[in-house]
C-alpha cells in the first residue's frame, strides 16, 4: 500500500512536470524602445535628428575618397601598385558597376535619407523644438539629394520611409527630384526654425543653420544654370555678416585650431573625450597621412601623426597650376603643397619608393596632436566653407556678367591666398580659383561634370581623359618614373562617366529602375 | 572436523530407508504422513514455503521422501535431530541432490584463455568465473546446463559435464548492438532511419583531444572538418552537407543533455556516439535538429571493479611546408616587379641570409595525456569515475600555442526499489589554451602563419644590437628618443628582424608570436541527474535534469611595438573578460512497450523545458597615444589595477541574456514478428520572443518511418546460406534550425545608433533611429528529408554492407543583413528567403573474418553529396556574396543553381604572350573583363569523401592503418597578393613570362590586371587529398605475463598519425583549408601509448 501510494505521488510529480509554462517564452528585448509609441517628444525628436547627424558624419571615408580620386587632382597612391585596386580603378576610370566606393556611398546617401524621412513621417510639428528638427532633417535630405543628383543624375524619390511593396522604386525625373531639393531647402528656411550663428565669432553652433541652407540652396541653383537665384541665396550667407574669410595662417583653415570658426558653415563635430574614442574614427586621416613608414626622419616640427597610408598624393599637374597663378614661392601653395624637394631640405628622407610624384598634402595633413589613436582623430571634417560660397558667388554673377561682383568675392579671395588681384577675371579664373582654393575639400570633381557644358575643355571629358594611362613612382632620390598602369585604351573618364553607374547590387534587385546610359 | 561429522550425521539420517508413496495430496498433508512414518518434524516460516501446493510423493528413502515434498520450492532444508529444518534459500544448497563436480576451461577462437568469463548453472544464481587461465571449477546439479558468457563474445549454453573446454566465439550479432536513439534505445535490428554509431575503440587510442576529430572519416556522410589544427581547437561537423547559408551546426546530446559542444569530454570516456542522419531519426528533437543530431552516451560501470590506466605520448612537428621563394629568387622577382631596386638590396642585404621561416617558427613538441577509470556494476547499481589530464604544447615554437585539459566523469545508478532508479552523469572540465594569431582569431592581418609564409628571406629572424638594419636603427633611436614604438626581442638583447623590403602585416613570425598574450581559461560541470520510474511492467517513467554550470575567463596583453606603418602599437592593451553560461533542462517523458502476441508496441511521449543564461563581462585598459597606459611597461603591471590615470577603458556586457524553449513530443513504434517496422513522431517546439515573434512561435515538425526485414520473409529461406539478413529502411520527416535566428532579429524597435556632440562639451545627444525595416513573418528553417536504404550481411556476418540514398531540402533559409534595395535606407530584418538541396549515397562496408590465429577487419564507407541551392528570394537573383579576399573582391557566393558558397570570379585563360599580362575568359564578350565576366571557378563542398580502417591481429600483436579522404572540393588560396613585396609560393612565380621567357605559364612580375588575378582561378586548387591518418600497432602481454605484473591485461602501442597525405594542393594542408588565409597547420604525430587494467 505504501508503495502504491509512491507510486502515484511520483506519477504526479511528472504530470505536473509535463505542463511546462508558455509564457516563461515571453522574454522581452532590453535597451531598445516601441517603434508605435516613440517620437512623441521634444526630446525623441532631437534624438531621431541626432541619428541623421551621426549618420552624416560617418559618410565621410568614401565621400573624401570618391571625390578626391575622381579628381584631376591626386593620384590613388598608398603602399605601392595593387595596395587598394578600388581606389586606383577610381582614379583611372577603369571602375565597375561593382565598387565598393561607388555602392557604400550611394547606399550611404539614402540612410541618411531614411533618417530623415523618418523624421519628417512621425515627428509631427506641435513644438518649436520639433519645428526646427524637422527643418534640419530636411536641410540633411536635401544635401544627400543633391549629392545623388550630381553624381548618379536620376536617382529614386524616396520621400518617406518605404513599405516593402514599394522597395523597387523606378528613377527620378529631374523635376521631381530637383523640385525635393529646392521645396525641403526653401521650406526649412521659410519655417523659422533653423538657428543662426548669434555673431560672426560665434563657434559654438554645430548645427546645420539657416545660412547653410541657403548656400546649398544656392549650389542647387547653380547646378541647375538658376544663375540669378543663386548668386541671391549666395548673397543671403553674405549678407548675414556671420562668416568672413579667416586671416589667421593658411596652413591652419583645416586644422583644429581653428574648428568652427568664422568661416565654417558646417562641420561635423569630434571632441576629446578620451573613454569614446571610437566615436571619433576618421580613418580618412590615416589613409591620406604619409606613407609614414618609408619616411626616415620627418622634423618633429611638421607634427605629423607617424602612422599614415600614403592614398591621394597631389598631382604635379595641380602643383603646375598652383605656380602658374602664384609661382613656385606662392604663399597659398606652399601652406597646401609640400614637395620633396622642400621637404629634404627640412632633413626628410625616404628608404622606399612611393607611389607619387613628390608632392605632398599639406593643406589637410593629421597632426600628432589630433591623434587620440591609430585611425582616431578628433579634428573636425569641414562640409562647406565660406570660401566656396563666395567663389559659387563670383561663377553664378560671371555667367551672369556681373563682373563688379565677380571681382570683388575673387579679389576677397585672392588677398588673403596673398596672390596679386586682377583688374578683371573671366569664368576661366573663376573655375581655376576654384581648383586652388579649394584643392582637396571635394568640389573639384562635381564641377569638372558641371563644366563639360561649357565645352572650352575645363570639364571632365578633357582633363580626365587620359587619367589612368600611366603611374609614379618616386625613388629615393626623389626622381620620378613613370610605369603603365592599364592596358591601351581602356582607361580615362568616358562619356558615360558623366553619371557614376548605380550600384550593381541595386541594379540587380530593382527591375524598376533604369541603369545609366554607357554602364547596363 | 565439526562440518565433517554433521554431514556424516546427516548423510546417514537421509539414507535412512522409508517407503512413502502419496497422490495429489497438499505439501502439508504430506508433511504429516513424514511424520507418522519417520518421527520427523518439518520446522519452517510460514513464508518461505507454500504448503497447500499438490505433489505426488513415491520415495524409498527420508532424504527422496523430503526432497520430493519440498520440490519446486526455493528453500533449503536441514537435519537437526528429529527436525527438518526448512529456510528459504538464495544459493541452492550444494551437495544436495546428485550434485557434480564440473571443471574446464574458456578459450576465445585463436586458443588464448578468457579470464574472468561467467559461468553460471543455468536458472539459478550459482557461477563462478574464470581464473587467469581461463580455468573453472563449480558443482551443479547433475541435470543442469552451464552457460557461459563474456562481453563481447558470443554466449554458450552446454549440458554440464565433468570436464567442459568451451571456445567462444565473438559476437558478431551486431544487430542485436543497442543503439541510442532520442529518448530511448533501440536494437539495431529495429532502427528503422539512418544511423551511424561509433564505438568506443574507434575513439580511444587516438591523438584527438575532441572527440569529434576522431570521428571523423569513421562514418559516411558526416564530415569534420577545422579551419585550423591549433591544440584545442574545435571542429565544424556537417552531416549530409550544408543545410543553411548560415551557420549548420549539429545538435549535439550528451546522455540526454542538449549540450553546446562536447570539447569538455575526454574521448576515452565515450561508450559510443550515434549519429541520427536522417530526418524521421532526428526528429524527436525537431526545431534543433534540421542539421542532424549527434547522441553521445558516456560509459558506465560494467562487471567487476576494474582500474585502467592509459598513457599516451606524442612528439608532433609540421607535416607539410609549402615552398615559397628563396633569398636569390625573391630578389629576382621583385627587382624585375620593380618593388626596390639592387642598390636597395645591395643597401639592407647581407648576401648570404636565407631564412627559412619554417624552420623558425616551428619546432618538435610533445602531448601527453593521461587517463584513470575506477568502474565496476553490482545487481542495484554500477559506477564509473574517471580522471584524465591532456597537455598538448603545439608546434610553434615556444609554449604561447599550449592547450591543457583536466577532465573528469562521475556516473552511477542505482536501483533504490524494484521499480526506482535513480542516477547522475557528470562530466567535470578544466582548461586553459593559450594561443598564436591566425586566421580565425585574427584574420589575414598579422597572421602568424602568413607571416610564415610572406615573409621575405633575407631578413633574418633576430639581430644584435649592433647588426641592425637601417631601418630598425631608426625604429630603436625613435624609441630611445620618445620611449615609443619599441622593437620587440628575445630579451636577451636581440631584436626581432623587421623587413626591409616589405611593410605587411605578417611580420617576423616570432614578433607576431611574442607581441602579446592571449589566454583563455575555463571550467564547467555538466551532466544530468535522473530518476526512472517502473510502476508497472513495461511503463517507465522518466524525469530528469539536465544542467551545464560553466565559467570562462580571458586574459590578453598586446605590447607597444613598432614594426611598419602596418603594424605597430603606441600603448599596452591589456583586456580580460569572463562570463558564467549556465543552463539546465527539465525533461519527463514515459515509455510504454508491450506485446500483443507477435506484434510489439513502444509509445513515448514526453516535454521538455530549457533554460540558458549568459551573463558576462568584458573590458580592456590602453594607453593614449605617447602614454603606454600602465605604470611600468612590465609585466607585473599587465593588470587593470596598475594602468595610468590617463588609460582609455572599455567596458561591455553586464548583461543577463536568457534564452528558453518548451516542447512536447511524441513516438510510437510497431512491430511485427521482428519482421515489419513503423515508428511515427511529433515535435512540437515553442521558442522565445528573442528568436521569434510571438505569432510564429510554435513549430510542428512530424517524421514517419518504416523498416522490412526481407530475410525473415519464407521466400527467401533458400538465400539463408549466404545472405544472413536483408532489411529495407525508408523514412520521412521535417525538422528545423534556429541556428541564425537569435537576439529579436525580426523586432523593429528604436535603439540607439551612436551619440552626437553638438558642443565641445563631453556631452552628446543620443541618436535613436529604427534598427531594422521589421519581419514578423520571420520562421525557422525548416528541412525536410527521405532516406532509403538496404542493410544486409552475408556469408556467416562475415561481410556487412549498407547503404543509403537521403534527399535533403531545406526552405525558408534565414538570410539576414540583406538589402532589398540600397534605397530603402535602413537594414531589412531577417527574410525567410530561400531553399537548399542536398541529396546524395552513402555506402558502408566491413569484412571481418580469421585465418586460424591471424584475425583481420576492413571497415570502408564513401558518402557522395550534391549541394545545390533551389530558390533565393526574387531580390537576391545575384546571391549573397560570402567570404571576401581582404584587399580585393567577394570570392564566395550563395546562388540559385550553384552549389552553397561556390568560389566566384574570374576564368583566368592563362599569360597573355605578347605582353605577359594574365587574361580571362570574356564571358559577356563585351570586349572587356568586368564583373559580368566573374563565374563560378570551384567548390568547396567534396563529390564524395571516404574513410577505410583495416584491423588485424595475431596472437598478442594488432595492427590498425586508418585513412580517409576526398575528392572534388577545391581550395581558394588568399597567399598570392600583389600589394607589398611579400614572400610568394613558388608556384606563382616560376616559370613567368619574360621578353625571354614568351612561353612562361605565369604572369610576368609587374603585370596588369594583377587585382583581377587574385580572384580568378588561378588561385582555385583541387583540394582532394587522401591522408592516412594512423598506423598503429600494439602488442598486449599473455594474460600469465600480466598476471606476474600484477595486472589483468597490459597492452602497448605505437602509432603514427597523420603522417602521410597525398594531395596536390600546394600550401599547408588541404584537410584543414577551404579558403587558405593562414590557419594553424596540422602537425604529424610519432605516438607512444599504454593501456593497463588492473
Amino acid at each position: 500500500m505504501k508503495t502504491t501510494i509512491y507510486k502515484f505521488f511520483c506519477a504526479v510529480l511528472i504530470v505536473v512536470g509535463l505542463c511546462a509554462c508558455e509564457d516563461q517564452l515571453d522574454i522581452e528585448k532590453h535597451g531598445s524602445m516601441n517603434f508605435d509609441t516613440y517620437y512623441q517628444t521634444d526630446q525623441e525628436a532631437e534624438s531621431a535628428v541626432a541619428a541623421i547627424y551621426f549618420q552624416h558624419r560617418d559618410i565621410e571615408f568614401f565621400y573624401t575618397l570618391l571625390k578626391n580620386l575622381f579628381s584631376d587632382d591626386f593620384w590613388a597612391g598608398g603602399g605601392g601598385r595593387n595596395d587598394n585596386p578600388d581606389l586606383e580603378a577610381m582614379n583611372e576610370f577603369t571602375f565597375d558597376t561593382n565598387n565598393s566606393y561607388i555602392e557604400e556611398l550611394f547606399t550611404s546617401y539614402y540612410q541618411i535619407i531614411y533618417k530623415a524621412n523618418v523624421v519628417l513621417a512621425y515627428v509631427q510639428p506641435d513644438s518649436p523644438v520639433k519645428q526646427q528638427m524637422i527643418a534640419e532633417a530636411k536641410v540633411f535630405r536635401a544635401w544627400s539629394y543633391f549629392e545623388l543628383i550630381s553624381l548618379w543624375g536620376n536617382p529614386p524619390v524616396v520621400d518617406h520611409p518605404l513599405d516593402p511593396s514599394e522597395y523597387e522604386r523606378t528613377n527620378g525625373t529631374d523635376e521631381e527630384l530637383w523640385g525635393l531639393v529646392e521645396r525641403d531647402l526653401t521650406e526649412a528656411i521659410e519655417s523659422g526654425h533653423l538657428t543662426s550663428k548669434s555673431s560672426l565669432n560665434d563657434d559654438s553652433n554645430y548645427r546645420v543653420t539657416r545660412e547653410y541652407a541657403y548656400a546649398l540652396l544656392g549650389k542647387a541653383y547653380l547646378w541647375q544654370k538658376k544663375y540669378d537665384q543663386a548668386a541671391q541665396a549666395f548673397e543671403k550667407v553674405i549678407g548675414s555678416g556671420l562668416y568672413d574669410l579667416y586671416q589667421g595662417e593658411y596652413n591652419k583653415i583645416l586644422t583644429s585650431d581653428n574648428e568652427n570658426g568664422v568661416e565654417s558653415l558646417f562641420e561635423s563635430n569630434r571632441i576629446v573625450d578620451l573613454d569614446n574614442i571610437w566615436d571619433n574614427s576618421r580613418f580618412y586621416m590615416v589613409m591620406l597621412n604619409w606613407r609614414m613608414d618609408n619616411f626616415i626622419s620627418v622634423p618633429s616640427a611638421y607634427g605629423l601623426y607617424n602612422v599614415g597610408y600614403g592614398y591621394c598624393p597631389p598631382r604635379k599637374s595641380l602643383y603646375e597650376a598652383f605656380v602658374a597663378e602664384e609661382g613656385v614661392d606662392g604663399y597659398r601653395l606652399n601652406q597646401s603643397i609640400k614637395t620633396f624637394e622642400q621637404m629634404t631640405a627640412d632633413g626628410v628622407a625616404v628608404n622606399a619608393s612611393l607611389y607619387t610624384e613628390g608632392y605632398f598634402d599639406w593643406k589637410l595633413r593629421y597632426e600628432a596632436k589630433d591623434a587620440l589613436d591609430w585611425g582616431c582623430c578628433n579634428n573636425n571634417q569641414r562640409w562647406m566653407r565660406y570660401a566656396e560660397v563666395l567663389l559659387c558667388a563670383a561663377e553664378a554673377y560671371a555667367r551672369t556678367g556681373n563682373n563688379a561682383k565677380v571681382k570683388e568675392y575673387m579679389d576677397k579671395i585672392r588677398q588673403r591666398a596673398r596672390v596679386t588681384t586682377k583688374d578683371s577675371y573671366t569664368l576661366a579664373d573663376v573655375k581655376t580659383e576654384k581648383r586652388l582654393e579649394l584643392f582637396g575639400e571635394c568640389v573639384r570633381y562635381q564641377d569638372l561634370l558641371r563644366w563639360d557644358d561649357d565645352n572650352d575643355g575645363t570639364g571632365a571629358l578633357t582633363m580626365l581623359a587620359n587619367q589612368g594611362s600611366q603611374y609614379p613612382m618616386m625613388a629615393t632620390n626623389g626622381s620620378v618614373s613613370y610605369r603603365s598602369a592599364n592596358t591601351e585604351g581602356k582607361y580615362g573618364f568616358k562619356t558615360r562617366h558623366q553619371h557614376l553607374p548605380y550600384p550593381f547590387k541595386e541594379v540587380s534587385q530593382n527591375p524598376s529602375i533604369s541603369q545609366n546610359p554607357g554602364w547596363e | 572436523m565439526t562440518m565433517v561429522m554433521a554431514l556424516t550425521i546427516s548423510l546417514s539420517a537421509m539414507a535412512q530407508a522409508l517407503q512413502l508413496k502419496l497422490n495429489n495430496v497438499t505439501v502439508k498433508k504430506a508433511m504429516t504422513e513424514l511424520h507418522q512414518k519417520s518421527g520427523y518434524s518439518f520446522v519452517y516460516e510460514g513464508s518461505d514455503l507454500n504448503i497447500d501446493k499438490t505433489i505426488n510423493v513415491d520415495a524409498a528413502t527420508l532424504n527422496q521422501a523430503i526432497e520430493q515434498i519440498l520440490s519446486g520450492q526455493d528453500v533449503k532444508y536441514e537435519i537437526k535431530n528429529k527436525n527438518i529444518v526448512v529456510s528459504k534459500t538464495t544459493a541452492k544448497a550444494p551437495a544436495q541432490n546428485a550434485k557434480r563436480k564440473v571443471m574446464g576451461r574458456v578459450t576465445d577462437p585463436t586458443g588464448e584463455a578468457v579470464i574472468g568469463a561467467s559461468v553460471i548453472e543455468k536458472g539459478t544464481s550459482n557461477g563462478v568465473i574464470t581464473d587467469f587461465d581461463g580455468n573453472f571449477t563449480i558443482t551443479v546439479d547433475s541435470d543442469s546446463k552451464l552457460q557461459f558468457s563474456y562481453i563481447g563474445y558470443q554466449t554458450v549454453e552446454q549440458d554440464a559435464k565433468a570436464s567442459m573446454n568451451i571456445t567462444l566465439q565473438e559476437d558478431k550479432q551486431v544487430l542485436d548492438e543497442v543503439v541510442v536513439v532520442g529518448y530511448g534505445v533501440q536494437k539495431k535490428s529495429s532502427v528503422t532511419g539512418a544511423i551511424a554509431s561509433v564505438k568506443s575503440e574507434d575513439l580511444e587510442n587516438r591523438t584527438a583531444s575532441n572527440a569529434l576529430q576522431a570521428l571523423q572519416g569513421k562514418t559516411a556522410g558526416v564530415n569534420i572538418s577545422s579551419s585550423g589544427a591549433a591544440p584545442g581547437s574545435s571542429s565544424t561537423v556537417r552531416i549530409r552537407g550544408i543545410g543553411s547559408n548560415g551557420d549548420c551546426p549539429p545538435l549535439y546530446v550528451v546522455d540526454g543533455r542538449i549540450a553546446s559542444d562536447i570539447n569538455g569530454i575526454d574521448p576515452n570516456d565515450i561508450e559510443s556516439i550515434e549519429v541520427l542522419k536522417d530526418a524521421a531519426s532526428a526528429a524527436i528533437y525537431g526545431a534543433q535538429a534540421g542539421n542532424g543530431v549527434i547522441l553521445v552516451t558516456t560509459k558506465k560501470g560494467k562487471g567487476k571493479g576494474t582500474i585502467t590506466y592509459n598513457l599516451q605520448l606524442a612528439s608532433q612537428s609540421v607535416a607539410k611546408t609549402p615552398k615559397v621563394m628563396n633569398s636569390e629568387q625573391y630578389i629576382d622577382y621583385y627587382t624585375e616587379k620593380g618593388n626596390f631596386s639592387m642598390e636597395d638590396v645591395y643597401r639592407n642585404w647581407d648576401f648570404k641570409t636565407n631564412t627559412d621561416w619554417n624552420d623558425v617558427a616551428f619546432e618538435n613538441s610533445m602531448m601527453q595525456r593521461h587517463n584513470i577509470t575506477f568502474s565496476g556494476a553490482g545487481e542495484r547499481g554500477s559506477f564509473y569515475v574517471s580522471g584524465s589530464y591532456l597537455s598538448d604544447d603545439g608546434i610553434v615554437k615556444g609554449n604561447k600555442d599550449k592547450y591543457q585539459r583536466f577532465t573528469g566523469m562521475i556516473n552511477a545508478n542505482y536501483k533504490v526499489k524494484d521499480w526506482i532508479e535513480v542516477g547522475v552523469n557528470t562530466q567535470i572540465e578544466y582548461y586553459k589554451a593559450s594561443f598564436v594569431s591566425e586566421y580565425n582569431n585574427s584574420g589575414i592581418y598579422g597572421n602568424m602563419f602568413l607571416g610564415v609564409l610572406q615573409l621575405d628571406p633575407l631578413t633574418r629572424p633576430l639581430y644584435g644590437a649592433d647588426e641592425l638594419p637601417q631601418n630598425m636603427k631608426t625604429i630603436l633611436r625613435g624609441y630611445q628618443a620618445g620611449r615609443n614604438g619599441e622593437l620587440l626581442g628575445d630579451r636577451n638583447g636581440n631584436y626581432y628582424g623587421i623587413s626591409s623590403f616589405s611593410s605587411s602585416d605578417n611580420l617576423n613570425p616570432l614578433l607576431l608570436r611574442d607581441k602579446g598574450i592571449n589566454q583563455r581559461r575555463g571550467h564547467g560541470i555538466n551532466g544530468m541527474a535522473y530518476l526512472n520510474l517502473t510502476p508497472t511492467e513495461g511503463l517507465v517513467i522518466t524525469s530528469r535534469l539536465g544542467y551545464a554550470l560553466t565559467s570562462y575567463e580571458t586574459y590578453g596583453v598586446d605590447f607597444d611595438y613598432y614594426a611598419n606603418a602596418q603594424a605597430f602599437q603606441n600603448f599596452v592593451k591589456v583586456s580580460g573578460s569572463n562570463g558564467s553560461p549556465a543552463s539546465y533542462q527539465w525533461e519527463n517523458f514515459i515509455n510504454y512497450t508491450r506485446d500483443f502476441g507477435q506484434h510489439n508496441v513502444n509509445v513515448m511521449l514526453g516535454t521538455s523545458f530549457s533554460e540558458s543564461r549568459t551573463f558576462g563581462l568584458d573590458g580592456s585598459y590602453r594607453g593614449t597615444d605617447g602614454d603606454l597606459g600602465f605604470q611600468q611597461d612590465n609585466p607585473l603591471y599587465w593588470y587593470f589595477a596598475y594602468a595610468t590615470g590617463n588609460a582609455i577603458k572599455e567596458l561591455s556586457g553586464g548583461e543577463a541574456i536568457f534564452t528558453r524553449k518548451n516542447s512536447y513530443f511524441g513516438r510510437a513504434s510497431w512491430n511485427y514478428a521482428d519482421k515489419y517496422y513503423a515508428q511515427f513522431s511529433l515535435r512540437a517546439d515553442a521558442a522565445d520572443l528573442s528568436v521569434l515573434p510571438k505569432p510564429k512561435r510554435w513549430g510542428y515538425f512530424p517524421a514517419v518511418s518504416g523498416g522490412w526485414v526481407i530475410s525473415e520473409e519464407k521466400f527467401m529461406q533458400g538465400t539463408a546460406s549466404w545472405l544472413t539478413h536483408l532489411k529495407l529502411r525508408a523514412s520521412w520527416g521535417q525538422n528545423g534550425s534556429t541556428a541564425s535566428l537569435g537576439d529579436y532579429a525580426y523586432l523593429s524597435s528604436i535603439a540607439s545608433v551612436g551619440n552626437y556632440p553638438f558642443s565641445n562639451d563631453r556631452s552628446y545627444t543620443i541618436g535613436n533611429a529604427p534598427t531594422s525595416t521589421g519581419n514578423e513573418e520571420l520562421k525557422w528553417e525548416t528541412s525536410e528529408q527521405i532516406d532509403l536504404g538496404v542493410d544486409a550481411r552475408f556469408l556467416r556476418n562475415r561481410l556487412t554492407f549498407s547503404v543509403d540514398y537521403f534527399k535533403k531540402k531545406t526552405k525558408d533559409l534565414i538570410v539576414s543583413g540583406i538589402t532589398p534595395s540600397t534605397v530603402v535606407g535602413n537594414t531589412a530584418s531577417p527574410i525567410n528567403a530561400g531553399n537548399i538541396e542536398n541529396s546524395g549515397f552513402e555506402f558502408e562496408l566491413g569484412w571481418q573474418d580469421n585465418i586460424g590465429d591471424f584475425r583481420y577487419g576492413i571497415r570502408a564507407n564513401l558518402a557522395t553529396l550534391k549541394n545545390k541551392v533551389t530558390y533565393l528570394h526574387p531580390s537576391l537573383t545575384e546571391g549573397i556574396n560570402g567570404t571576401s579576399f581582404p584587399g580585393y573582391a567577394t570570392i564566395t557566393k550563395f546562388e540559385i543553381g550553384q552549389p552553397a558558397w561556390y568560389f566566384y570570379g574570374y576564368e583566368y585563360t592563362g599569360v597573355d604572350k605578347n605582353t605577359g599580362d594574365p587574361t580571362f575568359a570574356d564571358r559577356d564578350g563585351n570586349g572587356s573583363i568586368g564583373d559580368n565576366d566573374k563565374t563560378y571557378i570551384g567548390k568547396s563542398i567534396p563529390d564524395f569523401t571516404y574513410g577505410i580502417t583495416l584491423t588485424a591481429s595475431y596472437k598478442g600483436f594488432d595492427a590498425i592503418v586508418f585513412g580517409s579522404g576526398s575528392q572534388g572540393n577545391d581550395i581558394f588560396s588568399c597567399l598570392n597578393r600583389e600589394d607589398y613585396a611579400i614572400n610568394k609560393l613558388i608556384h606563382f612565380t616560376e616559370d613567368r613570362w619574360s621578353a625571354s621567357n614568351p612561353n612562361g605559364h605565369n604572369p610576368r612580375a609587374a603585370a596588369n590586371e594583377m587585382s583581377k588575378y587574385a580572384v580568378s582561378s588561378a588561385n582555385v586548387f583541387d583540394g582532394s587529398y587522401f591522408k592516412i591518418k594512423q598506423i598503429q600497432l600494439g602488442y598486449t602481454l599473455p594474460k600469465k605475463a600480466a598476471k606476474y605484473v600484477l595486472m589483468d591485461n597490459v597492452r602497448a602501442y605505437v602509432s603514427l598519425e597523420d603522417f602521410f597525405t597525398f594531395s596536390s594542393y600546394v600550401g599547408f594542408d588541404p584537410e584543414t583549408t577551404t579558403i587558405d588565409m593562414g590557419s594553424y597547420p596540422t602537425s604529424k604525430k610519432v605516438v607512444f601509448g599504454l593501456n593497463v587494467t588492473f
